[in-house]
C-alpha cells in the first residue's frame, strides 16, 4: 500500500523533469521544425478559407509572356496598365518586381508620372545579402530614386525560410524598414505614420495562410491589357474599387520566386504577400501557446500518462495512452482552428510515448526484482523444507532403503520418513499434501512434524487414527492429506501398515517373480473428517522381496501426449529390477519416467521410497 | 474441461463436467466449486458422464467442497463415473464418505 502511495509523488517529479526537457529541446532547430511541421498538418486539416475580399492579383503567367514578349517588358507597359487600373480607384497598387535599373528616360519619366498621380503605389525592395546577412543597411537593393521618390511607400520583399525550406512567418520590421506586406495593409487602411508605428511590430509574424495560390481572386495581365473590351474583364476592373491590386510574376517557367509552404510545394512570392496581407487585413493573427502554459500543460500531460500507464494491465494502459494522445491532437486541430492558437504537438507525442515507455519499463524492472526476490525466498524455503526430510536413511541391519523426492516447484506438498520406534520397530511413511506450492509446504512441514510426535509403540491404524483427528481438528485451510505407513520388524519381516487415501504398496515377492498391489479396507485421506477409522493389514517379507511406496506424482507422471505413466509401468520397472538395490531401482524408475514424460513439464510432486528385505 | 453449472431448484445446483479434470482443469474446477460453497447451496449434483479422466487435483477439488459443505450440513452426490474414475475414488478411500450414485435419477433420490 505504501508503494501506491509514493507512486504520485514520483509521478510528479518525472512529470516535472520530462516537461522541463522537452522545453529544453524545443529550442533545438530540428525538433522545432518537426513542431513546424505538425502546424503545416493544422493548416491542411483546416483546409481553405476564403481570403480576404479586398486583396486582388494580376498574374504575369506563361501566357502574358507568351502574348507579350520575353521578360524584361518595357516599363510603358506598367506605366499603361497603372492608368486603366487608376481609372478604377484601386486603394493600393502593387508591383511585386524590383525595379533597379533603369529603362529609356521616357518610359521611366512616364511610370513616374503616373505613379504620382495614382499615389497609391506601392514598391518592393530586398536584402540581397545571404543567411544571417541576409538583413543590412548595404545589401538593400532599391528601385531607382526617381520610382523610389514617386512610390507611396516602399516595403521589402525578402521572406526567410525555416531550416525545411518552408516559410511559414514575416518579419514585420527590420532596420526600420517595413516588410512590403505592411506597408501595403498601411496604405490601404490609411494609416498615419504615427499610427503605422504601433501597427508594426518588430516580432516576427505567423502568416495565416487562407490556402492554396488557387484560391485568390485573380486575373491574367494580358487578359487585362488585351482583352480590355471584354465584359468579363470590364466587370473586374469594376469590382477593383477600393481594392488591393498586387501584380506578381506567376509564370512557371520564368518565376524564380517560388517557395514551399504548408498548401503548396511551389507557392508564389506575390502569393506569400496577398497571404501576410490577409493574415493583417483580417486580423487573423495565430498565437502560439506561451511558455508558461505551454510547460503546465505538458506537465500535466504527462502526469497523465504516467498515471494511465502505471496501471496493472499493460494493453489497458497502451490503450489509455494512445487514446489521450489522439484526444489531444483533436484539442490541439480545434484550438488552432476555433482560437488560432497554436499548441505545438510534436513535444506531447513525444512526451506522451516517452512517458509509456519508461513506467512500462518501470514496471518490467519491478516485476522482475519482485520475482527475484521471491525466487530467492523460495530458495531458502526449498532448503528449508528439504531440512524437513531425512538427511540420510538410517542404517538397518537386514533391511536395504533408499528414498527420493522430487518437488514439482521449489517446494512441494509431498513427504517420507524412516524413523526408529521405541519398541525396536521402524516406522516408514510417505504422505502427499493436497495442493501444491507454498501452502501445500506448509501443510507438510506441520503433518512431518505431528507425525513424529505420534509416531511411538502404537498400531499403525492407532497412530494414522490419532494424527487425522489433530489435522481434522485444527485445519480449515481446505487442505487435506493422503498418508502410508508402514511399520516393520526387520528381525522377522513382519510388516503392518494403513492407508489414508494414499496410493497402495507395491509388494514385489521374489518366490512368485511378481508384483501385486497391497490395499486396505478402510482409511480416507486425513484432515476430512476427525472420527475416520483406518483399517490395518499385516504380511509377512521374505529375502529378496521389495516394498515401494510411492506419491500418485509417478503414477500421474504426465507426457506431451497427456498419457499418464501408469501403475502397470510402475510394476514392469520393479519386476524388471527386482534383483538391484533399492537406490539404482529408484534410480532406474525416475529414468523410465524421464524417458516417458521427455520435454513435458512436471507438474506433480514426486516421491519414492524403496526398501528391500535381504 | 467445460464446467456447466445449472439451478434445478432452490438451493440445489446441478454441476455438469466435460472432459478431464487434470491439474489444470482442476484448478478452475476449484474456483467454481468454492463460489457454490461460499452460496452455501444446500445440494449439489455432478454429473461425471463426460468425465473420462480423473488425477488426485480433481479429488482434491472435491474433498475441498466435501469439507466446506459440511460446515453448513450441505449433501453433495456424484454420479454417473466411469469404471476409470471410480476407481481413483475407490483408491483413495472417497468412495466411502463421498456419495456416489449410478444415474441422475438415482442421486437426485438420495439427496431428497
Amino acid at each position: 500500500m505504501a508503494k501506491k502511495k509514493a507512486f504520485p509523488v514520483f509521478n510528479c517529479f518525472a512529470a516535472l523533469l520530462a516537461s522541463s526537457l522537452i522545453l529544453l529541446v524545443n529550442v533545438v532547430p530540428s525538433f522545432d521544425i518537426i513542431e513546424r511541421r505538425f502546424l503545416d498538418l493544422s493548416f491542411q486539416i483546416r483546409g481553405p478559407q476564403n481570403p480576404h475580399s479586398d486583396i486582388v492579383i494580376i498574374d504575369i503567367d506563361d501566357q502574358s509572356l507568351r502574348k507579350i514578349g520575353s521578360w524584361p517588358w518595357p516599363r510603358n507597359m506598367y506605366s499603361d496598365l497603372l492608368k486603366i487600373l487608376n481609372e478604377y480607384k484601386p486603394s493600393v497598387v502593387f508591383y511585386d518586381m524590383i525595379f533597379s535599373e533603369k529603362s529609356n528616360e521616357e518610359d521611366d519619366a512616364a511610370f513616374s508620372q503616373e505613379m504620382k498621380n495614382a499615389g497609391n503605389v506601392v514598391l518592393p525592395f530586398y536584402f540581397s545579402g545571404q543567411g544571417i546577412e541576409m538583413f543590412s543597411e548595404t545589401s538593400a537593393v532599391f528601385p531607382i530614386s526617381l520610382l523610389r521618390e514617386s512610390a507611396k511607400r516602399v516595403g521589402y520583399v525578402n521572406v526567410v525560410p525555416d531550416l525545411d525550406g518552408h516559410v511559414r512567418e514575416v518579419m514585420p520590421r527590420v532596420l526600420g524598414f517595413d516588410h512590403a506586406s505592411l506597408a501595403i495593409a498601411a496604405v490601404h487602411l490609411g494609416y498615419t505614420e504615427q499610427e503605422f508605428k504601433t501597427f508594426s511590430t518588430s516580432k516576427s509574424i505567423l502568416i495565416n495562410f487562407p490556402g492554396p495560390y488557387e484560391i485568390f481572386k485573380r486575373i491574367s495581365f494580358d487578359q487585362l491589357i488585351e482583352n480590355y473590351e471584354l465584359p468579363k474583364v470590364q466587370a473586374f476592373l469594376r469590382s477593383l474599387q477600393g481594392k488591393v491590386v498586387l501584380i506578381g510574376h506567376t509564370a512557371a517557367g520564368t518565376s524564380m520566386d517560388l517557395k514551399p509552404i504548408a498548401f503548396s510545394p511551389q507557392y508564389p512570392g506575390v502569393g506569400l504577400q496577398a497571404s501576410m496581407l490577409h493574415t493583417l487585413l483580417a486580423k487573423q493573427f495565430i498565437r502560439k501557446l506561451s511558455f508558461p502554459l505551454h510547460f503546465v500543460l505538458l506537465f500535466l500531460f504527462i502526469f497523465l500518462i504516467l498515471h494511465l500507464s502505471s496501471a496493472a494491465n499493460p494493453i489497458r494502459g497502451l490503450f489509455h495512452a494512445s487514446a489521450s494522445l489522439i484526444l489531444l491532437f483533436e484539442g490541439t486541430q480545434l484550438a488552432f482552428q476555433h482560437f488560432l492558437l497554436w499548441i505545438p504537438y510534436f513535444g506531447f507525442l513525444i512526451a506522451g510515448s516517452g512517458s509509456f515507455i519508461v513506467m512500462t519499463l518501470i514496471k518490467f524492472v519491478q516485476i522482475r526484482i519482485e520475482r527475484e526476490v521471491l525466487s530467492r525466498e523460495l530458495t531458502v524455503a526449498s532448503r528449508i523444507q528439504k531440512s524437513l526430510l531425512p538427511a540420510e536413511i538410517p542404517n538397518i541391519p537386514g533391511l536395504q532403503i533408499a528414498a527420493v523426492s522430487l518437488p514439482a516447484r521449489h517446494v512441494g506438498g509431498d513427504f517420507y520418513d524412516v524413523l526408529p520406534l521405541p519398541n525396536g520397530k521402524w516406522g516408514i511413511c510417505v504422505g502427499d499434501v493436497s495442493g501444491k506450492g507454498v501452502p501445500a509446504a506448509l501443510f507438510m512441514a506441520k503433518a512431518i512434524s505431528e507425525f513424529r510426535r505420534e509416531a511411538d509403540s502404537s498400531s499403525p491404524s492407532t497412530v494414522v487414527k490419532r494424527l487425522n483427528a489433530k489435522i481434522a481438528d485444527e485445519q480449515s485451510s481446505g487442505l487435506f492429506l493422503t498418508l502410508l505407513y508402514l511399520v516393520l520388524e526387520p528381525m522377522t519381516g513382519r510388516f503392518s501398515f494403513s492407508n489414508g487415501g494414499h496410493e497402495p504398496v507395491f509388494f514385489y515377492e521374489k518366490a512368485k517373480r511378481s508384483v501385486q498391489l497391497l490395499s486396505t479396507g478402510k482409511g480416507i485421506p486425513l484432515g476430512v473428517d476427525p472420527d475416520s477409522v483406518f483399517d490395518e493389514r499385516q504380511q509377512v517379507i521374505s529375502s529378496g522381496d521389495i516394498l515401494l511406496l510411492e506419491s500418485d506424482g509417478v503414477k500421474e507422471a504426465m507426457n506431451s501426449k497427456r498419457e499418464i505413466f501408469g501403475i502397470e509401468r510402475i510394476k514392469s520397472v520393479l519386476s524388471e529390477s527386482a534383483s538391484l538395490a533399492p537406490s539404482v531401482l529408484i534410480d532406474r524408475l525416475l529414468e523410465r519416467i524421464q524417458e516417458f514424460v521427455q520435454e513435458a513439464p512436471q507438474h506433480d510432486d514426486l516421491t519414492v521410497v524403496c526398501l528391500k528385505f535381504i | 474441461m467445460k464446467i456447466h453449472i445449472k439451478s434445478l431448484q432452490q438451493g440445489t445446483e446441478l454441476i455438469a463436467l466435460h472432459g478431464d479434470l487434470d491439474f489444470h482443469s482442476s484448478q478452475e474446477l476449484r474456483t467454481e466449486l468454492i463460489k457454490l460453497a461460499d452460496r452455501q447451496v444446500s445440494k449439489i449434483l455432478v454429473d461425471f458422464k463426460k468425465v473420462d479422466y480423473i488425477d488426485s487435483s480433481g479429488l482434491a477439488a472435491f474433498v475441498e467442497l466435501f469439507q466446506r459443505m459440511k460446515r453448513y450440513n450441505g449433501q453433495m452426490v456424484l454420479f454417473s463415473l466411469s469404471a476409470g474414475v471410480r476407481d481413483v475414488f475407490e483408491i483413495a478411500k472417497l468412495d466411502s464418505i463421498f456419495r456416489l450414485a449410478q444415474n441422475e435419477k438415482e442421486a437426485t433420490s438420495l439427496l431428497s
